[in-house]
């Protein structure tokens, strides 16, 4: 095998459509997985915003009954594909929110529940983890993002 | 170039404006018509939950159970914001009781009481009372409705017996 044509077999291998959506719906799967034990329990998450100290009193309620549905709704977008490059872009937006939430909760020494995915309490702590986890987030959906753009422009080079 | 990043730019942003709005009105819908909702500005943090738990309790430690007499009953009837509660059973009820009269049998006070809860809330004096002097349905429920109330209940201990035709009757 030459050269070239070992560097062309890595390239397809690591920069292709099936990768691309593999990656954009497991973000989604995530999100929606995320979302349920939110949008059964508004006031058990409210309290988990709270606990980040983040939010004014005033909108905790208003953002703990909206922010559910928006996660469904760009996670269902997702998986399924319409609206896929907004509902990215969307997503992108709350992952580098929940970094900067989390990162200010390590960086204030708060021991508080990150509401990831349960509103118990007594789930993963917000810290370092879902600072990881989350920047994995962004590579998988920044990849399936820059693939579809790639592949949708007139000048296509995939 | 250019031009062309700027429509994607545009495009984007109109369609994730959409989306986030889409989602939050549904959001808003579901919580507008489950039960019990949430209400969007009237977040309260747990401590000041407890605190008001326990203001609450302290409010019905303090709420006593008020023996009082056929006078001092026909009086508050007479005041006009005074609401009788009648104890006994549904069928002792219906052969005659004190008019204006509840009924809120002592046995089966929970589903009762969520029936009545309203006009208990909006009651002036509640006077409970049972059949006669003997008779301690009307302080089981007395107790209920204290616990459940917050509130001083009186006990017209005489009943429908010392009651008589000394003040108005229904049937």
């Amino acid at each position: 095998m030459s050269k070239r044509s070992a560097r062309d077999t890595i390239k397809l291998i690591l920069w292709n459509r099936v990768v691309a959506t593999l990656f954009r719906m497991t973000v989604g799967f995530v999100f929606v997985y995320a979302c349920l034990d939110k949008i059964v329990h508004p006031d058990k998450f409210a309290i988990m915003v709270d606990n980040y100290k983040i939010v004014p009193f005033v909108f905790i309620n208003l953002f703990a009954v909206i922010l559910p549905w928006i996660e469904l709704v760009i996670g269902l977008c997702l998986i399924l594909g319409p609206f896929s490059d907004a509902a990215s872009a969307v997503t992108g937006s709350l992952l580098v929110v929940f970094i900067v939430a989390s990162a200010a909760a390590l960086f204030r020494g708060l021991d508080i529940a990150c509401g990831c995915f349960t509103t118990t309490g007594e789930g993963e702590r917000a810290g370092l983890d879902v600072i990881i986890r989350n920047t994995f987030l962004i590579a998988m959906l920044g990849y399936s993002f820059i693939f579809d753009l790639l592949r949708k422009s007139p000048d296509r080079k995939v | 170039m250019i031009a062309a990043v700027k429509i994607f730019v545009k495009r984007i942003i109109i369609r994730s404006l959409f989306l986030v709005v889409m989602a939050s009105a549904i959001g808003l819908i579901v919580n507008a018509v489950r039960t019990p909702n949430v209400d969007l500005f009237g977040y309260k943090p747990p401590k000041q939950k407890i605190l008001e738990k326990a203001k609450a309790q302290a409010k019905r430690q303090e709420a006593t159970i008020t023996v009082i007499g056929l006078a001092k009953a026909l009086a508050l009837q007479k005041g006009g914001r005074a609401l009788f509660v009648d104890a006994r059973k549904p069928s002792e009820f219906a052969s005659g009781h004190i008019a204006g009269a509840i009924n809120i049998p002592a046995e089966d006070f929970e589903a009762a009481y969520a029936t009545h809860k309203a006009s208990l809330n909006g009651a002036g004096d509640i006077i409970a009372y049972c059949s006669d002097i003997e008779c301690d349905e009307a302080f089981e429920l007395a107790e209920s409705l204290r616990l459940e109330l917050g509130r001083t209940i009186f006990v017209f201990s005489g009943g429908m017996r010392e009651y008589g035709d000394k003040g108005p009757v229904s049937r």
